[in-house]
């Protein structure tokens, strides 16, 4: 055992001279066997310079030790280099009296090493945290949040060309007006990460502080470059600004050298809006016209950036499938219309752009009741899983009778059936000790469940928090909150049970 | 509608190396359990193309989509190419809406 160990040992008496050594031993300190029997082992491995210096010693002091004792030292070669070592030392006692001890030790450059990197990769890991933080921070500061108006669906969804640069060129903007009016700009500036950042930033503020003092929006791009241009003369900017009137869903759209904004109707019908105009940054910069639409029920309005069309072909082709795909999606709700249309348009691609995609969708009444609205609805169920299509069933019967989309159907007879299916799973198995309830309120749709379960603290996470692509459950409140506008979840009055609620606003005519 | 509220079906028609299967009606959380064994009769798909045809399953919803993505996900595990074919508009946006579409290529 002791031939076949990695460690060195060596055996010395009380004066500390070698009284046996292993291969090891030999190998670790280069020297024969036969030098190391009978030498002191202080001197063999400090040199016999340091123990006429008088050098406190772990080696020396090793035999004066009463119980194991273990310290790290440094010990010589011949050829005089030096290198680390893990030492420990055991005395040896016979009949109460100390006869020498067993002195093992093992090469640590390699345990020194791995110290000295793991030393490396906490600091370095500890900058990387840091620096994730400040781009999180700057990310936030970059990106204004959502405006809360009301009539007015508004997402965003940005990918950077080089997910290690979270930020690039790709900028927007949107902000309330004091008028009501909703202030929206899609920038593109050349370049790439957080230079192209601050070059965008300057010209989102330039835009947000000429639309405050009241500029008119054929101007608004012109006067931005003459601003920008005594400080920012490299930059060169596309963009696309939109003003939008929540109360009467006019739109004005002013843009320079920046791919068409798109409007889509809910049947699928889609309107490329070309805003001409000079890129920031080229001579006679500005917009040549100022489009001016209506937005109707459910119209959506998409900015984006021109990664989204040139991903894979020319930007007539990519146009072209954008098109077609935001026909298809032209009912889909807004909060994941802009990640749906980016991956969807880069699936595949390989991609070396910024991307960025904005919608914005009226939502308004219908305008005139075609068919007159059913009462109530309600439907008292046991906690089977057979109840759930049966209840589900009953509950698309009264919805086609309603006067609403098809798609407010559709998104609510799945909302119907996920809360069927929580209530069946959550209820107790006593006889009708479920509920799926329905109504008109004003202009929304009400669906409620409710059983007799001890409840649920609500939501882990909210609607923009993807589930995993392969997760085996738990999708179901994210497709709620993805298809309605509010989700609650109550105690029921009487302490026993639980009532999920959610609506959806403008689905009856007024 | 009639297509929508058709109960549950699912046929497996196995030709060489290319796997068949067709499923309609409805899948939710009262229907995955027979999803689940259906797909699991599929056998050894070692190799195969496995084609699922979703023309006709008129609804679905997450436990159903759910019950769709582990088993799909369980014959591609098993060594099968897995696609579907002809998925409804809802399925679809199902699909694109809970971040699943690009799991499974569609024929």
């Amino acid at each position: 055992m002791l031939a076949a160990t990695q460690e060195g040992v060596c055996g010395v008496d009380v004066d500390g001279v070698i009284t046996f050594a292993n291969p090891a031993a030999a190998r670790l300190l280069e020297r024969p066997l036969e030098q190391l029997v009978g030498a002191g082992l202080h001197d063999v491995v400090h040199g016999a310079a340091a123990s006429e210096q008088g050098v406190p010693c772990p080696v020396a002091e090793c035999v004066r030790h009463e119980a194991t004792h273990r310290s790290e030292d440094m010990f010589l070669r011949p050829d005089g280099s030096s290198f680390p070592v893990d030492f420990t030392s055991t005395p040896i006692v016979d009949d109460g009296n100390r006869v020498g001890a067993v002195v093992t030790f093992r090469d640590a450059t390699e345990h020194h090493r791995a110290l000295e990197y793991y030393g490396q990769v906490v600091r370095l890991t500890a900058r990387e945290a840091a620096q994730r933080e400040v781009v999180h921070q700057l990310q936030e500061a970059v990106r204004p949040p959502i405006p809360v108006v009301a009539g007015v669906d508004l997402a965003v969804h940005y990918l950077p060309a080089d997910p290690s640069l979270p930020t690039g060129g790709d900028l927007y903007d949107w902000q309330v007006l004091p008028g009501g009016d909703l202030h929206l700009a899609v920038i593109d500036v050349l370049g790439k990460g957080v230079p192209a950042t601050k070059d965008a930033l300057t010209v989102v503020h330039a835009l947000r502080l000429l639309v405050l003092e009241g500029w008119p929006m054929d101007r608004l791009v012109g006067r931005a470059d003459e601003l920008l241009r005594a400080h920012n003369p490299d930059l060169v900017a596309t963009v696309v600004v939109a003003r939008y009137s929540p109360s009467t869903g006019r739109l004005l759209l002013a843009g320079a050298g920046h791919p068409p904004a798109l409007i889509v109707s809910p049947e699928g019908s889609v309107r490329e809006m070309s805003a001409p105009g000079v890129a920031l940054g080229w001579p006679e910069a500005g917009s040549f016209e100022v489009v001016d639409v209506t937005l109707d029920r459910g119209d959506t309005l998409i900015l984006y950036t021109d990664g989204l069309v040139e991903a894979r072909r020319d930007i007539v082709q990519g146009l072209s499938d954008l098109t077609e795909l935001a026909a298809r999606t032209a009912t889909y709700p807004v909060r994941h219309l802009p990640r749906i249309l980016v991956e969807r348009a880069l699936a595949g691609a390989d991609r070396s752009d910024d991307t960025l995609a904005l919608a914005l969708r009226r939502r308004v009444p219908p305008v005139e009741a075609g068919q007159k609205a059913l009462g109530p609805f309600e439907h008292r169920f046991s906690a089977l899983l057979a109840a759930i299509p049966v209840a589900r069933h009953l509950f698309g019967a009264w919805l086609r009778h309603q006067p609403i989309d098809e798609t407010d159907r559709e998104d609510m007879l799945v909302v119907a059936s996920e809360l069927c299916t929580n209530a069946v799973r959550a209820a107790s198995p006593a006889a009708r000790a479920c509920a799926l309830r329905a109504w008109r309120d004003g202009d929304a749709l009400v669906v409620e469940a409710e059983d007799d379960g001890p409840g649920f603290g609500g939501p882990a996470s909210g609607p923009d928090q993807l589930p995993e692509p392969m997760q085996t459950s738990g999708r179901g409140l994210f497709l709620v909150q993805s298809l309605v506008d509010e989700f609650t979840v109550a105690a029921r009055s009487d302490g026993g049970g639980a009532i999920v609620r959610c609506v959806k606003h403008e689905v009856f005519p007024r | 509608m009639t297509d929508s509220t058709e109960s549950f079906g699912c046929e497996v028609h196995s030709e060489g190396a290319r796997v068949s299967v067709v499923l309609r009606g409805e899948i939710d959380a009262y229907s995955a359990d027979r999803l689940r064994s259906g797909i699991a009769s599929v056998g050894d798909v070692g190799g195969r193309h496995v084609v699922v045809d979703v023309s006709r399953v008129g609804f679905v919803d997450s436990s159903g989509l759910s019950a769709l993505v582990t088993s799909l996900g369980s014959l591609r595990d098993a060594g099968g190419v897995v696609s579907l074919s002809s998925p409804t508009r809802q399925l679809v946006k199902l699909f694109e809406i809970t971040g699943v579409s690009r799991l499974f290529p569609v024929e």
